[in-house]
């Protein structure tokens, strides 16, 4: 017998944002807060610390992790919500060997597609 | 021949029927292989490398990845990657209309490898597979196990350990 850890309902609360044409998540326990960027606010944005080119001229949110103290910039917005455990997956051996996003730690798929979950501890200025 | 130099019987009755064709050895391990084409060439991988033809099935795209790897595949719960053989063997993007992905397990790995159609699947003769030609392409003899013939074509084996290791370390 299967044992699938969404049979139980289990899920795990992260913060999903989109950026570089896919969606990403982190876990809601790795972010401090979540708040409007004011204008003499200086970080970078989350597309550099991921190592993706920079999405265009979009309003950004800014995100504060909590391990680190790292600030980034995401575009658009970001949400809390929850991942059922079943729809999380280990990365793939080729796509964990090649996959040039700084922090991918593993994969979640559901109906809207995938979102790549990261780990903001593993982020070049942490 | 016997110890003493006599013949067997089978012997003597294949020197009676006159047989001089080939001789074929029907113990001789087979081998199975998956032929398919790219850009109409013919290549095979070993058949207990592929474990299924997958039907035709979404491809979801991930950023930072090169652009061999076209994205992730759902197989009944699991997430699976995809690699375009052309692009690994440095054939120009094809039509991916008609094209198809082996789910492959090499090298420890499993993966779905996009080729542009699967041919035949077939047993040939250990013997049948013979040394590549020296005139293979540098950047494939690692990955080339050999040469079949099949239907007059010349069908180049390909090593998919080799290949996968060679992709997981950067190098295909």
């Amino acid at each position: 017998m299967r044992n699938d850890p969404g049979d139980d309902g289990l899920s795990l609360q992260v913060v999903v944002f989109s950026a570089g044409g896919c969606r990403f998540a982190i876990e809601a326990g790795e972010v401090a807060a979540m708040r409007c960027r004011s204008g003499v606010e200086e970080c970078p944005d989350i597309e550099t610390l991921l190592g993706l080119p920079r999405d265009g001229n979009v309003s950004r949110r800014l995100l504060e992790f909590r391990n680190n103290g790292v600030v980034a910039a995401i575009p658009g917005d970001a949400a809390l919500s929850h991942l059922p455990a079943r729809t999380i997956h280990a990365l793939p051996p080729l796509l964990a060997a090649r996959i040039a996003v700084c922090g991918a730690a593993a994969l979640a798929l559901d109906a809207d597609g995938p979102v790549l979950i990261v780990d903001p501890r593993q982020f070049p200025c942490a | 021949m016997t110890e003493t130099g006599n013949l067997s019987l089978d012997q003597i009755l294949a020197l009676k029927r006159g047989d001089s064709g080939p001789v074929v050895n029907v113990d001789e391990p087979q081998v199975k292989l998956v032929v398919l084409t790219l850009g109409g060439d013919w290549f095979a991988f070993h058949g207990g490398k592929v474990r299924e033809v997958l039907p035709d099935c979404p491809v979801f795209y991930l950023p930072g990845c090169p652009s061999s790897m076209e994205g992730v595949i759902n197989v009944r719960g699991d997430i699976e990657t995809v690699i375009g053989l052309r692009s690994v063997l440095g054939y120009p993007p094809g039509e991916e209309a008609g094209s198809r992905i082996l789910l492959c397990q090499a090298a420890g790995m499993r993966s779905g490898v996009r080729v542009d159609a699967v041919e035949e699947v077939m047993d040939v003769p250990q013997s049948a597979i013979q040394a590549p030609p020296h005139t293979i392409a540098e950047n494939r003899k690692p990955i080339v196990l050999g040469i079949v013939t099949f239907g007059g074509r010349q069908v180049t084996l390909l090593d998919l350990d080799r290949l996968f290791a060679d992709y997981r370390a950067g190098l295909a």
